[in-house]
């Protein structure tokens, strides 16, 4: 169980993430939707540990993120983040170095599936190569909560579905799969559960299920019910 | 903290082999001019030799923390920063390879040195000669002839642990700015100028101490116009007694080593805590 409890990141003039309180339970797959700059990211990095917050905290499994829960948080950021002198190879190899539940073989075998080289050159890669081989990194890796932000940023139609195959192939039933995406579509044929943030607050946490029956609208009707008129008069 | 070793080696890897091979590149118009006999040449690869080594230890120490800076102002930072290990022992494994570089970038140029002269004066002169080379060059560097190893040795222990206190300073001036303006422009600038201001700082109050410490013979004050922050050890005789200099000098560089733990623990302590990155 991944909770936020009252979480709040300020910059200098800008809230990015104002008060959320949320809990994602194991077994789930979560769609974080919001338009540009609603705290997506602010959010999921609080979570991993690479940003500070300003206020309230994060916990996994009732325990205050630390150190040793950086190793069952296994976190893809929509950046490239890879160091220069890295091959495929060399990025998994660096992985295998600090992740215990990373998986060399299964890595390899995804970049097969995907058409990677692993000997080439990270420098080299387009920007939808470079988003193949982040979700082959944080897949391969036997983590309790994932969290991937934007995995649908810069890849074609045929590479999505490769992608989406793999990211069901991680849900299970211990598992925690949060994702941020603007392809409200593609999130909805995946996710189990929504979750609306607009300038930093939470707007709406819903199940899918709850959403289609008891709502009776689709992800993407909720999407432009909460976001249409914010965005149209942005 | 091996395996974060091992990386932060790999990070500066490049650099070091460009240094390598400019280093070679002069060692080889110093051999050309040993073989062929041609003076010109030969004071061309040394005068390269040197600067060469001056400037090889400082772009290293440059080059690590430039590491630093990118991985806390960058998104390569991720790939640090999402590891399993704490700031304590990520700044402690960036303390290690930019002391241990540095180290061994000093003994390399140091025997370089000791074999081209030794090439040099069987080249150009006796093996006496090279003794007397050997005296003029740790004279000039350490203000101390060989014949004192309690005083070069405490002057060499000095000079590493000041060392090691101004890369934590670096690290902790880098880190300071990076947690309170992370990512934003010019933070170097404003991490190199609050490192001058500490760095000084920290070098008066250290200086404090006198360069002597304990009893110090007349003959030695008359020898040396004795001054008690500064000395000139070039005109001492061997009969002088130094176990003053050598105790200051070694006090001198605990305080810096004690300086340099408190500078590492506030800084991963403040990487822990406020460090986004």
């Amino acid at each position: 169980m991944l909770e936020s409890r009252n979480l709040t990141k300020k910059y200098v003039s800008v809230t990015a993430v104002n008060d959320v309180s949320m809990t994602l339970e194991d077994g789930q797959i979560y769609a974080m939707l919001g338009p540009n700059g609603s705290g997506k990211t602010t959010w999921m990095k609080m979570a991993a540990g690479l940003v500070k917050p300003t206020a309230g905290s994060v916990l996994l499994n009732g325990e205050p993120i630390n150190i040793a829960s950086r190793s069952k948080i296994a976190y893809m950021s929509t950046e490239p983040y890879f160091y220069n002198w890295m091959s495929a190879k060399d990025a998994g190899r660096y992985y295998a170095d600090f992740f215990a539940d990373f998986s060399f073989e299964k890595y390899a075998s995804t970049l097969k599936d995907m058409d990677l080289d692993i000997n080439g050159k990270i420098r080299s890669f387009s920007s939808g190569m470079t988003a193949k081989l982040k979700i082959a990194l944080t897949l391969a890796r036997d983590a309790q909560v994932y969290m991937l932000d934007e995995p649908f940023n810069g890849i074609d139609l045929l590479a999505r579905d490769e992608i989406r195959t793999s990211i069901l192939s991680a849900a299970k039933n211990d598992k925690i799969l949060l994702m941020s995406s603007h392809l409200v579509e593609e999130m909805e044929a995946i996710a189990t559960s929504a979750v609306f943030i607009r300038k930093g607050n939470l707007i709406e946490f819903v199940s899918l299920n709850d959403l289609r029956e008891k709502q009776g609208v689709s992800m993407a009707d909720k999407y432009r019910e909460i976001f249409g008129h914010a965005e149209v008069s942005a | 903290m091996g395996k974060l070793l091992k990386y932060e080696l790999r990070k500066t890897g490049f650099s070091k082999l460009i240094m390598l091979i400019i280093t070679m590149l002069a060692q080889a118009v110093f051999m050309v001019g040993i073989s062929s006999h041609k003076e010109g040449t030969v004071l061309t690869g040394a005068l390269l030799l040197f600067f060469i080594a001056l400037g090889g230890i400082l772009v290293m120490g440059l080059q690590s923390m430039l590491t630093l800076h990118r991985d806390m102002n960058t998104k390569q930072g991720y790939m640090l920063f999402m590891t399993p290990h704490s700031s304590y022992s990520i700044l402690g494994a960036k303390a290690i390879e930019c002391t241990v570089s540095v180290l061994l970038a000093g003994v390399f140029y140091f025997v370089l040195g000791i074999i081209d002269i030794r090439m040099l004066f069987k080249g150009f002169g006796s093996l006496e000669d090279f003794r007397e080379a050997m005296d003029f060059l740790t004279n000039m560097f350490f203000g101390v002839t060989l014949f004192d190893r309690s005083l070069l040795t405490a002057f060499i222990f000095n000079m590493i642990t000041a060392w090691i206190s101004t890369i934590m300073l670096a690290c902790f001036a880098d880190i300071v700015i990076s947690a309170l303006l992370n990512g934003r422009k010019y933070t170097i600038l404003l991490g190199i100028a609050l490192f001058v201001v500490l760095s000084v700082s920290i070098n008066r109050l250290i200086n404090l101490v006198p360069a002597s410490i304990g009893e110090i013979s007349q003959e030695t004050l008359d020898t040396m116009n004795y001054n008690p922050y500064s000395f000139d050890l070039s005109q001492l005789s061997v009969d002088v007694d130094l176990s003053g200099f050598i105790r200051g000098t070694v006090i001198r560089g605990c305080l810096h080593l004690l300086c340099a733990a408190g500078l590492y623990a506030a800084s991963a302590w403040i990487m822990e805590k406020y460090l986004s990155v």
